[in-house]
């Protein structure tokens, strides 16, 4: 008991770290496009990014405590019931820290954190802006000195000149002989740790999470629950090959492929079949329901599965 | 094995797998329509290169980690068995990837660059040979040709466009020649009637009756002038009644004429009649040798040949050409000009031959509020101080391609621009805008400078410099934690079966997930520093942030200690 303790305690203390990482990484890329920089922008959106982050934070935790109770704990059915507990005690509480009231009128509106424009290109440095290169002389309020502009997708000759050129500093749209161009500098691309789930139709599980603030607690633990049982369906690849670095990188690609599996089941046209499947069933349940249930099924056959099939004795490829 | 022979074993083999695999994929992607056949192979080669270079830290780390997660041992004696051979290689890689990423991306620019111009090019030669624009189709063909000579597509063109010039000769009616005005002078005119008279009492009417032809153009009241043409002539056909004879009157007729032209300031119109004549049955006329020669010098001095310019073009080529001239009081004319500002504008410009040559080229240069020069021209050739915009074509010398003022010239001829411009930096600063990473670290370095002297935009150079700065530090990084990951999670007790090693491409392959969010990280690391730190200062700030990330993987990788003994895990 001591020992199992002591690997959930260590688990807690790196979720600790590695929400602070992701947070803080989240919060330095939000600050990017912000007119100045300054900490109190790093703080808000690290801030912010910390309270969408659990979920990641948490199966990441899991998947590293896999090794931690394959190592430690001898009893299996106690490190599977070990790992669930680990990852509802994060999730509990990340979900419940969002509902406080303190918390939500806190963030209420936090997309504003990010400036609307990250200001006018700078005087007298040519910038290409696409296939538009820019270049102004200098700035007197709201008119623009020598201002150049080049189209390189226009027909040769491409100069445009206008010694003095109105701008609207809002924008940044100055008028160079009859033609209005962009004098505004782009927004940074944002640098994101986990790319959009572009490739699926659904959402990652944390985005899913984060639009259900105000869905009733159980609706919410349900989906947690079942996304929960799925990533611990997982712990097989932490004793899937003899070698355990060969384990350790397989585990890391099967978080990779836990989460595009997720998101690829949220999407609309598994989700849809998986509703019809439930109405011919007569299964009265909502799409995250249904979802959370399939997840759970798959992670409940996984771990029974793993317990069936490997016996624990000299398979310790660790040992 | 010995661990750090394992290490380097380990390591090699897998970077050398990787390349090929690299290699292998890059050939079996390769396609004629993007890249030219006949840069298909360093195409591949630079391109598995570029891959195996960006992959290199993910690869440093599947190498220590096979390595240590392979050894036996304790894990404090298997990393700190592994430090010396590790730091060894991974600075050896370090140094080699910051030498060749350069070479290995300038390559690639290059070729695809150069494909993309004979692309383009042959394209607009089959379209302007279906439009029936000849002239234009050959010149288009010939920046092909510059490029690769004996494709396939390039010699079923050249048949095609030759036949049509063909056809085009023979059905092509003689254009009259054109009488060209001459301005008048009498004080050259008498000059010119005195030589002919001295010609004409010697016998040689030929040259008589062209200085008193030219006398008479320059003065039509000069009727002694007249007379003496009319007469040398009468005098010429009575003494040449054979057609061999009218035909070296005509011949040095056209000698004369050129030699006018070098002399009265058109070495253009001198190389073009001289070329002529050399091209039909008179190359070995020791005058046309001569003159050929000094009016191709002299017409070097003030214009430029477009072969030139196409073979420039043809090679690589810096696209959206935008830059400020650096007018200042260093200058000659720097006074005048410091409070104007000009900038050139090109499609394209390329290097070649220690000259920058510009193709669509546009000058503007403004003070006050108002425009004082503005100037266009299809081609451009910037020499040091001289930029020249007039352009011949050398086997076809009446193409002449000379630009257009809309605006001055504010002093000096028209034919060229003298500018404060150092060709080899402004290339710099404009390569470097485009394409950084395909400089010398060193010439990167410099082209910081150049770019705020010609007013362009330094983030992309200072984006690439933080790019590579990152590159020893990744690796460093990357083997620190592979190391650490071997050693941890290798396999304890009994013998290592070799056929554990069969899962290597799987291990590999779940290794991207890790690698894209470290390379992100990474970028991160770069675009804040740039955020906050202004200018050169940025690298410092990054440096400082990698060397901390650095310092922690070595922390790690020191207090590593056995699992079953520490407790670490």
């Amino acid at each position: 008991m001591k020992v199992w303790l002591g690997v959930i305690g260590r688990a807690c203390l790196e979720f600790s770290i590695i929400l602070v990482f992701i947070s803080f990484t989240a919060g330095v890329s939000g600050s990017l496009n912000t007119s100045t920089w300054n900490f109190d922008a790093i703080d808000k959106n690290a801030a912010k990014a910390a309270l969408d982050l659990v979920p990641l934070a948490a199966v990441f935790t899991v998947f590293l405590a896999f090794f931690s109770f394959e190592l430690r704990v001898k009893n299996r059915a106690a490190g599977w019931l070990g790992l669930f507990l680990l990852g509802a005690v994060l999730l509990s509480v990340g979900i419940g820290i969002r509902r406080l009231p303190l918390v939500r009128d806190s963030f209420a509106g936090s997309s504003t954190i990010n400036a609307k424009t990250t200001g006018l290109i700078p005087a007298g440095t040519t910038v290409q802006l696409g296939n538009v290169v820019l270049l102004i002389g200098s700035y007197a309020g709201g008119e623009a000195r020598d201002a150049v502009a080049v189209d390189f997708d226009s027909d040769y000759p491409r100069l445009s000149y206008a010694p003095f050129a109105s701008i609207d500093p809002s924008t940044g749209d100055v008028d160079i002989q009859g033609r209005t161009y962009r004098a505004a500098l782009p927004k940074a691309r944002p640098i994101v740790l986990v790319p959009e789930a572009s490739l699926f139709s659904g959402s990652w599980i944390w985005d899913r999470l984060d639009s259900m603030d105000h869905a009733p607690l159980f609706s919410v633990f349900s989906v947690a629950g079942g996304f929960l049982l799925l990533a611990v369906g997982f712990r097989f690849l932490c004793r899937l090959s003899g070698w355990p670095l060969a384990n350790a990188f397989l585990a890391v690609a099967g978080l990779a492929g836990l989460l595009s599996l997720d998101a690829a089941l949220s999407g609309g046209a598994v989700l849809g079949t998986i509703e019809s499947l439930a109405k011919r069933m007569d299964l009265a349940l909502s799409g995250p329901m249904l979802l959370a249930c399939v997840e759970g099924a798959i992670g409940l056959a996984l771990g029974a599965a793993e317990l069936a099939v490997s016996p624990r004795k000299g398979r310790r490829s660790n040992e | 094995m010995n661990n750090g022979r394992r290490i380097a074993g380990v390591s090699i083999l897998i970077d050398t797998i990787a390349f090929a695999c690299f290699l292998v994929y890059n050939m079996a992607s390769y396609s004629a329509s993007r890249i030219v056949p006949s840069f298909a192979l360093k195409w591949e080669a630079a391109e598995a290169l570029h891959g195996f270079l960006g992959a290199l830290s993910g690869l440093q780390f599947l190498g220590l980690a096979m390595a240590l997660g392979s050894s036996k041992g304790k894990t404090e004696e298997l990393v700190q068995g592994a430090i010396v051979p590790m730091v060894v290689l991974t600075a050896l890689l370090a140094a080699g990837a910051l030498m060749a990423g350069p070479q290995v991306d300038a390559a690639r620019s290059g070729i695809r660059w150069t494909s993309a111009a004979f692309s383009s090019s042959l394209d607009a030669a089959r379209a302007s040979l279906e439009a029936g624009d000849l002239g234009r189709s050959r010149s288009e063909l010939a920046v092909c040709q510059a490029i690769s000579r004996r494709d396939r597509r390039v010699e079923d063109l050249d048949s095609k466009l030759t036949a049509a010039e063909v056809r085009a000769q023979r059905e092509a009616l003689p254009i009259p020649a054109q009488e060209v005005a001459q301005p008048m002078d009498p004080v050259a005119a008498k000059d010119y009637y005195l030589k002919a008279l001295a010609y004409a009492e010697k016998g040689d009417y030929f040259s008589a009756n062209w200085y008193a032809a030219l006398a008479a153009r320059l003065d039509p009241s000069y009727t002694d002038a007249r007379r003496l043409a009319a007469t040398s002539w009468e005098e010429l056909h009575s003494h040449v009644a054979d057609p061999a004879d009218r035909d070296r009157a005509a011949f040095y007729s056209r000698k004369l004429e050129g030699y006018g032209l070098l002399r009265s300031g058109d070495p253009v119109g001198a190389y073009r009649v001289f070329k002529e004549l050399a091209d039909t049955e008179h190359a070995e006329d020791p005058d046309v040798r001569r003159y050929l020669a000094e009016s191709l010098t002299e017409t070097e001095k003030a214009a430029f040949f477009k072969d030139e310019a196409d073979g420039a073009l043809a090679s690589y080529l810096v696209p959206d050409i935008f830059f400020r001239v650096p007018f200042g009081p260093g200058d000659a004319k720097g006074a005048a000009k410091a409070a104007s500002f000009g900038m050139i504008v090109a499609k394209d410009a390329a290097w070649s031959g220690g000259a920058l040559y510009f193709r669509e080229f546009e000058y503007l240069e403004a003070a006050g509020g108002g425009t004082r020069a503005l100037v266009r021209s299809p081609y451009a050739k910037l020499t040091d101080g001289k930029l020249l915009l007039v352009c011949v074509e050398r086997e076809r010398p009446s193409n002449v391609y000379k630009p257009r003022w809309s605006a001055g010239p504010v002093s000096g001829p028209a034919n060229l621009l003298e500018l404060p411009l150092v060709p080899e930096n402004a290339y710099r600063a404009l390569a470097s805008r485009i394409d950084p990473s395909t400089l010398s670290l060193l010439s990167e370095w410099k082209a910081v400078g150049d770019a705020k002297t010609y007013g362009i935009d330094q983030s992309p150079i200072l984006d690439d410099l933080l790019a590579r700065s990152s590159l020893p530090f990744a690796l460093f990084t990357a083997a620190s934690l592979g190391a650490l990951a071997g050693a941890r999670f290798r396999r304890r007790g009994g013998s290592f079966p070799r056929s554990l090693y069969a899962l290597t491409p799987f291990m590999a392959a779940a290794l991207i997930p890790v690698f894209l969010v470290s390379s992100r990280i990474d970028e991160l690391i770069s675009a804040w520093s740039a955020k906050i730190a202004p200018g050169l200062s940025c690298l410092l700030l990054a440096a400082g942030i990698r060397t901390a990330v650095l310092f922690l993987a070595v922390l790690l990788m020191a207090g590593a200690r056995d699992a079953d003994s520490a407790g670490i895990d």
